[in-house]
């Protein structure tokens, strides 16, 4: 995060805590005032700089849907080479006017909102590109999207959030190469028994981009990137392990009668790979206590899928993941602790809440009548959410009594402020 | 590489990046006209229909109807898309050989061209009634045919009519000609 960011977050945060009664209204101006933003025009100022990036981001995505609504009402009317010629424009113009809001208005947020705009209309395009001239855009039975458009779509989206340092591109480059691999996967093992082994190499896939992630914040200038491939990865690998927290797909597999070492090799070479990423960004990186906890979790993960592609038929499984999946969300709150960034500890809590559901309602729905399980579930759920409210509020308060009484570093040296 | 240290030039080299994976999909798209197969199918009526702007027809194929060959994976009639193999008979025309509910063939020999057969009528019983006879349509029954060359429409007492048609790697069917007791017509899909 730049100092910018940091400072624009920071003023956005203390608005939170001052609302939330954690620090005094006479410390809220202490602490803009210690970021220079002491003037109430220039507080206002900063915490706008979200609510501008939000609502630009929101405009480009109704504008780009907005195009597309348009086009698909009179598509067909429109001959080929005009209904080609409107992509490209229209991901000139948006490129072109990002550009000019960019460097030379100086307003990078609506010009940042633009560059993905011209994404959209780039993989629009491809679908409609496809469409225009009787390429199928899924298998020829229907059934699915073909997956290298997912791929080509990456193959524009990431260059450009690299060069020009966007976040959402990249998650959104992520995500087509996420969709593209789950589809591409499906389709190469349809209608087999290993069409199971491909929902491990997806959770595997996770765990890669989380290694990605970490490899990225050992470089200064790619920081950035890496929160976005570990969130990412975090949440490629937590969907799987939580499908796998289940009892059916377990008793599912065996009733299908699925064999022990019944899995492709690519699900084991897969796995060699990204255990090799796994290792490196360990051996790059800070190598702290907190980074091989994380790397011992990414391993004892990968351990895991490998264990479960080898010998599939056991119904134990569905414990071993809800060990994972709650051991991940405790992880999550620790770092979040760790380090003072209360978004982690957050979304930590939200998958204990979200677990601690599900697992109530998978086991008790059967066993309890309508009303005693909405009453007793309701009674936990408040439960619930008062020890962890209290939970939240305790590491919070601690962790923000620990962060000042350290002495001012980074954004908040004065020279940064001058 | 240092003119890339340039925003202008970045932005204009990924453009540049991501406008060529656009036309590359045209090239394919050539890519399978220039390999794709022709096809001459007999048709057995011919529908005139004078629309203001050229002239058009409607053609019903021997291929339109198809009688029932086999199920589809999953054991039912089939629905919705479906690939006819064809094969060449010895008079010259393309006959259905199967049919198959993705991109098979049995024979290497064979052409598939990708039409749709309406969904199959579900009795109470939820039980699907296999079609003895599919009827399918392949997007080439109707037919613009160029008023300078057709004169008039051809007319359905003619015999011997048949379409040439080139089929795609991906069974799209494009009409080439249209021929009428041995007259050719250049047509096009409206």
């Amino acid at each position: 995060m730049d100092d910018r960011d940091y400072v624009e977050r920071l003023a956005h945060d203390v608005a939170v805590w001052q609302r939330e009664g954690m620090i005094s209204a006479e410390q809220e101006k202490a602490i803009l005032a210690r970021i220079g933003a002491g003037e109430p025009r220039l507080v206002g100022a900063l915490r706008l700089g979200w609510l501008i990036t939000a609502v630009s981001l929101i405009g480009a995505l109704v504008l780009g849907g907005g195009i597309v609504l348009l086009f698909a009402a009179n598509w067909n009317d429109m001959p080929d080479w005009f209904r080609s010629l409107v992509i490209v424009f229209g991901m000139a113009v948006a490129y072109g006017l990002g550009y000019l809001l960019t460097y030379r208005y100086k307003l990078d947020r609506i010009g940042g909102a633009l560059l993905l705009l011209g994404v959209l209309i780039y993989e629009a395009g491809l679908f409609l590109f496809g469409d225009i001239y009787d390429i199928p855009l899924t298998t020829s039975d229907g059934s699915f999207p073909v997956p290298y458009y997912f791929f080509l779509a990456a193959l524009g989206a990431l260059p450009m959030a690299y060069a020009f340092r966007s976040r959402i591109v990249l998650l959104l480059g992520l995500v087509n190469v996420v969709i593209g691999s789950v589809f591409w996967l499906v389709i190469r093992y349809e209608d087999s028994a290993k069409v199971d082994a491909t929902l491990i190499m997806i959770a595997v896939l996770g765990v890669a981009l989380y290694a990605i992630g970490k490899l990225h914040e050992v470089r200064k200038p790619l920081a950035q990137f890496g929160e976005v491939y570990v969130f990412a990865g975090t949440l490629v690998t937590l969907t799987l392990v939580y499908v796998f927290a289940f009892d059916e797909p377990w008793r599912s597999l065996i009733d299908d009668g699925i064999e022990s070492y019944a899995a492709p090799p690519l699900v084991y070479v897969t796995i060699a790979v990204v255990a090799v990423l796994v290792a490196i960004q360990w051996l790059v990186g800070s190598r702290e206590r907190e980074a091989t906890a994380e790397t011992s979790f990414l391993a004892l993960l990968l351990a895991t899928a490998a264990m479960v592609a080898t010998w599939p038929a056991w119904t134990g499984y569905a414990i071993v993941f809800n060990a994972i999946f709650f051991a991940a969300a405790a992880g999550i709150v620790t770092h979040g602790y760790l380090r003072g960034d209360e978004r982690y500890i957050n979304f930590g809590l939200l998958l204990v809440a979200v677990g601690i559901l599900t697992r109530y309602v998978d086991v008790f729905w059967s066993l309890l009548t309508g009303s005693a399980f909405f009453i007793i579930g309701g009674l936990i759920l408040l439960g619930v959410a008062f020890g962890l409210e209290r939970f939240r509020r305790t590491l919070v308060t601690r962790m923000d009594d620990e962060q000042l009484a350290l002495p001012r570093q980074g954004p908040l040296d004065a020279e940064h402020l001058s | 590489m240092k003119v890339l240290n340039k925003p202008a030039a970045r932005l204009t080299a990924i453009a540049l990046i991501q406008i060529t994976i656009l036309l590359s999909i045209l090239a394919f798209k050539q890519y399978t006209v220039w390999t794709s197969d022709t096809v001459l199918l007999r048709v057995g009526q011919l529908v005139p229909i004078e629309v203001q702007s050229g002239d058009y027809v409607t053609a019903r194929y021997e291929i339109s109807s198809v009688d029932s060959l086999g199920r589809n994976r999953d054991g039912e009639a089939f629905y919705g898309t479906v690939y006819v193999e064809l094969t060449e008979s010895a008079d010259g025309y393309w006959r259905a050989e199967a049919i198959h509910d993705r991109r098979d063939r049995d024979d290497d020999k064979n052409v598939l061209i990708s039409g749709d057969v309406g969904y199959p009528y579900y009795d109470p019983g939820v039980q699907i009634i296999d079609y003895a006879t599919y009827e399918i349509s392949y997007d080439i029954e109707w037919l613009f045919v160029a008023s300078d060359d057709a004169g008039s429409p051809p007319t359905a007492a003619a015999s011997g009519i048949a379409v040439e048609v080139r089929l795609d790697r991906f069974g799209n069917a494009e009409p080439l000609r249209l021929f009428v007791d041995g007259r050719a017509y250049d047509v096009e899909k409206p």
